[in-house]
Formats: C-alpha cells, sequence, structure tokens
C-alpha cells in the first residue's frame, strides 16, 4: 500500500481550467501548490523545498478532492527510503538527489 | 546550483523560480511579475528556509534574495551566464523589450483603440485575458526559464486584448522553436483570444 507521501499527481483539465479562471473560489495557498505541480515528483519531494505551505500533503488531497488533481502513479518504498535518509541526515538540500520517475530505480508504478 | 543541476530534487517549477532570482529584484517585483505563481512570497520564504535563499538587503522592508552558492559555484554560475543568451537578456530591463524587438522584425499590426463596450463584455474580456496571461506564463517558466524574468515582466503588462494580439507575433517567434509543445501552448491562446476579439 502506497502512501500519499509517494504519489506522483498532475494537474487535470478542470485544474488547468481553475487556474486560467481569476474568478474561481481557490485559496492562495491552494492555488500555488496547484501551480507547482509537474506530473513528475511524488509529494515528499516538494516537502523540504516548500516548508511554508505545511501541511503539503493535506493540500494535494484537498485538490484531489476538488478534481484538479489526478494520481498518475507513486514511486517505490525504497526510493522513498532513500530520499528521506538523504533528508533526515541534514544533507544540504541544494545537494539532495531526485526522485526519478522515469529511472528504474525509482521503481515508479504508473496507475492504469 | 540546485536550479541548474539536472539531478536536483528541487521541483522544475521552483527551479525557474530560483533562476530568476539575482540579488537585485526585491519581492514585490517578483510578487507584480510572478502573479500567476499564486503565492511568491511564501515560495521564496519557504526556499530561504530550504537553504537555497538568502536575503540580501539593507531594507527590511524591500527584501532582495540572493542565491545561497559557495565561491566555487557561484564562480562556475557565472561562467555559464557568459556564454550564454541569457546573461545578455535577462536582467537589463532598459533595453528594448525582446518580445516588442522580434515582433518589430517580422510584423506590423495596427494597435486597437478600446471604446464604449458594455460592461459585462469587457468582463469576459479581462477574464480571457487573465486566462491567456496565466497560459503564457506558465508556459514561459515551464519552457523558457532562462528568458522568464523579461518576459513575464512583458506579459504581465498586456493589458488588453489589442496589445496581446499586436505582440502575439513577436512571442510566436520567440517560442517557436519549441516545436510541438509550442504549437498547442499557441493554438489554445490563440482559441481563447478568436472568442473574444
Amino acid at each position: 500500500m502506497s502512501s500519499i507521501l509517494q504519489t506522483v499527481y498532475a494537474v487535470t483539465s478542470a485544474g488547468y481550467s481553475a487556474l486560467r479562471n481569476v474568478s474561481e473560489p481557490l485559496s492562495l495557498e491552494l492555488k500555488t501548490v496547484l501551480t507547482l505541480v509537474d506530473g513528475v515528483c511524488p509529494v515528499a519531494q516538494y516537502i523540504p523545498f516548500l516548508m511554508a505551505f505545511d501541511p503539503l500533503p493535506e493540500k494535494f488531497q484537498i485538490l484531489e478532492r476538488m478534481g484538479y488533481l489526478k494520481r498518475l502513479g507513486h514511486v517505490s518504498a525504497q526510493a522513498m527510503t532513500g530520499f528521506e535518509q538523504s533528508v533526515s541526515q541534514r544533507q544540504p538540500l541544494s545537494r539532495l538527489p531526485r526522485i526519478d520517475v522515469h529511472s528504474s530505480t525509482s521503481g515508479f508504478l504508473p496507475l492504469t | 546550483m540546485a536550479a541548474y543541476s539536472t539531478q536536483s530534487a528541487l521541483p522544475r517549477k521552483l527551479k525557474s523560480i530560483l533562476k530568476v532570482v539575482d540579488g537585485k529584484t526585491c519581492t514585490e517585483m517578483f510578487e507584480q511579475n510572478l502573479r500567476s505563481f499564486g503565492d511568491v512570497k511564501a515560495i521564496l520564504r519557504s526556499l530561504e528556509i530550504a537553504g537555497l535563499l538568502h536575503a540580501a538587503t539593507e531594507d527590511a522592508q524591500r527584501v532582495r534574495f540572493n542565491l545561497e552558492l559557495n565561491d566555487a559555484e557561484h564562480q562556475k554560475l557565472m561562467q555559464v551566464g557568459e556564454g550564454s543568451d541569457w546573461a545578455a537578456t535577462s536582467h537589463s530591463l532598459d533595453k528594448p523589450s525582446l518580445m516588442e524587438h522580434v515582433a518589430a522584425e517580422h510584423y506590423s499590426q495596427p494597435y486597437f483603440g478600446l471604446s464604449g463596450r458594455p460592461q459585462a463584455e469587457e468582463q469576459e474580456r479581462g477574464e480571457a485575458l487573465a486566462a491567456i496571461v496565466n497560459d503564457m506564463s506558465n508556459f514561459v517558466l515551464t519552457y523558457v526559464p532562462e528568458h522568464s524574468f523579461q518576459m513575464l515582466k512583458e506579459i504581465e503588462d498586456i493589458s488588453s486584448l489589442e496589445i496581446f494580439a499586436a505582440t502575439l507575433g513577436g512571442y510566436e517567434q520567440m517560442v517557436a522553436h519549441l516545436g510541438e509543445k509550442s504549437t498547442e501552448h499557441l493554438r489554445n491562446i490563440k482559441s481563447i483570444l478568436r472568442d473574444r476579439l
């Protein structure tokens, strides 16, 4: 069972419309998170770089419930462990290696 | 160097923001020019917490951020900049605008004035313009981040659909090299324009 942190999200067409529509009742915080989703990085990869948006996973879930984000798949628990170890060892974030969803080592499993 | 490293965990769109930080521009300016990102101040604050930026200012009211680099990284970045186009264009706001320049070379379209439209129509046109500006900003930040600061400033300055129509030719020229991605993007913004002009 994969966790929200392993999930890779992409913006839906409704999400793009919401970003274009200035009258859309989206909070500034949610709009910002929606803008930053790139369809490549799992949720865990955003967290160290978006501390001002804590709790971030909750915001992804809200946007998913609103229909603005969809799950593309998730990365493997093994890839997550490596990433989390790097973060917990207090490596400088500028040198933190990415969890590459296109690499076989990430174990990216697309949803079909 | 997280902004320029292909191996960095920094998500792509955050890299785009990091690339426009120059140590001279204050956060207010970023907020104005990068409006399509949403809460730019919070993003910059997050990048500062992550240790990728530091405040480089004497005035707390107009915070300027700079990249957190050691000497070797700074030197490497300068070398990259010297040989590239963006170094010559991206921070020189006094120069004629990139899009104006390209548009003047390839197009000469008339500028139409606004006159006496019903309020509802004006509002729809305003929303269409906001949609176009948002789309262009996202596209520029994603695919041409090296020119994003200069281009975003110009994009945010587009105040009417007519001005947008007049600069569209230059914009098309600037993103044409991106192939299919730009074709689809241009088709989208042109269809919004067609519906409202």
